[in-house]
């Protein structure tokens, strides 16, 4: 890593001199490190590549501002947090802007959604199916109303083991119905 | 957008060479520039009669010296955040803080012990502020124009550290040809109002030093 460093020096050094192979050669050293560091920030490839680009052309702007007397790779990034942000800031705000106000929204729901098939007398029945911990979880969550801190709290385990308990009793509920 | 190769080789072919100007060299040509347009401006105005007298006084001539040095440490920080990654130097970028509470110290310091003589001159309010804003001019358009040539990514942070260099070495200035001693005075027309300069900074920051 050292000996990159030193490289991408020499390199802008040489590039700051006017030397255009030189330059090159750190733009795509450049660019490779920011692909890398843009890509784990922006999930979109098309994007990314364009947010490396404007990184590159800031580089390219700004080259007069290193004197090669430090290390090259804080002062690329620099530059590069600083045009992720503007991406950031104009990407939020254009999905802002294009987001539609829920009054507005013209999706339906074909049916009721407050519809059920079942209730939970008629799913009641089927907790005698389930093992004893996963029966009582939802018993005392749908029946006695716990949440379910109060459940863990109550039968001495952890909310987290609780709710994975309810969602696996909620899985074999459901692998249940469906097979019905 | 074009392929990133294509961008890469084209950049290459406009690498022209480029001398990189050092960071002392802003900072000292910004102070030789500010300093002799202050200096014809006091002329004009002129210096207090009992200025000598007067720096005898520790208060008066440590108030003196940490205005100096919010104005030196202001403009160190100015030029640091001018670059993106501040010359890989943060520190330089708080230096006026200690300078900064240093002159709030010497400031209590004055109102506790109220020993301020009785006001010199004709009695004068908002034309001391006036003042300090046309001695603060030309360092704060210079100062601006030197981070707008460079690439600065805290806009409004070196906007508002680069009007308070110039507002505080205009006020030290002003400092030197005001004969009023009095603390209330000072403390309305000429310090307090530097936050002022500093958020109008942070404006003309954002506005004006993106790139």
């Amino acid at each position: 890593m050292a000996s990159t460093d030193i490289r991408l020096e020499s390199l802008m050094k040489r590039a700051l001199e006017g030397d255009e192979r030189a330059y090159g050669e750190l733009l795509g050293e450049s660019a490779r490190l920011l692909r890398a560091y843009i890509s784990r920030r922006i999930g979109v490839r098309a994007d990314a590549e364009d947010v490396v680009q404007e990184i590159l052309l800031s580089i390219h702007k700004a080259r007069h501002t290193y004197d090669g007397t430090r290390p090259y790779a804080p002062w690329m990034f620099a530059i590069a947090r600083y045009r992720l942000q503007d991406y950031l800031r104009i990407h939020y705000a254009d999905r802002l802007r294009q987001a539609v106000p829920l009054e507005e929204a013209e999706i339906i729901p074909d049916r009721h959604v407050t519809f059920q098939d079942n209730t939970y007398e008629s799913l009641k029945g089927e907790f005698k199916h389930l093992p004893d911990k996963q029966a009582m979880i939802l018993t005392l969550m749908h029946e006695q109303g716990y949440t379910a801190r109060e459940v863990a709290g109550r039968i001495g385990m952890k909310e987290s083991a609780v709710k994975v308990a309810a969602h696996r009793a909620y899985k074999q509920l459901r692998r249940k119905l469906a097979g019905q | 957008m074009m392929q990133t190769d294509q961008l890469i080789a084209q950049l290459s072919r406009d690498a022209k060479p480029v001398r990189a100007l050092a960071s002392g060299w802003l900072l000292v040509r910004w102070l030789i520039v500010s300093c002799a347009y202050l200096a014809v401006l006091l002329a004009f105005y002129g210096i207090r009669p009992d200025l000598a007298g007067r720096l005898r006084s520790p208060l008066f001539a440590l108030e003196i010296l940490s205005l100096a040095g919010v104005a030196l440490a202001s403009g160190l920080s100015a030029v640091a955040l001018s670059y993106p990654d501040l010359r890989q130097k943060a520190w330089q970028a708080y230096a006026p803080l200690p300078f900064l509470a240093l002159f709030a110290g010497v400031l209590v310091a004055e109102w506790w012990v109220d020993a301020s003589p009785p006001e010199m001159g004709a009695h004068h309010t908002y034309q001391c502020l006036l003042c300090i804003t046309l001695f603060s001019l030309l360092p704060a358009i210079l100062m601006l124009l030197q981070q707008r040539a460079q690439a600065t990514i805290h806009a409004g942070w070196a906007g508002a550290v680069a009007l308070l260099a110039s507002s505080s070495l205009g006020a030290l200035a002003f400092r030197l040809s005001e004969k009023s001693d009095s603390i209330a005075h000072m403390l309305a027309w000429h310090y307090l109002p530097l936050i002022g300069f500093g958020l109008v900074g942070v404006m003309l920051g954002r506005k004006w030093l993106k790139w």
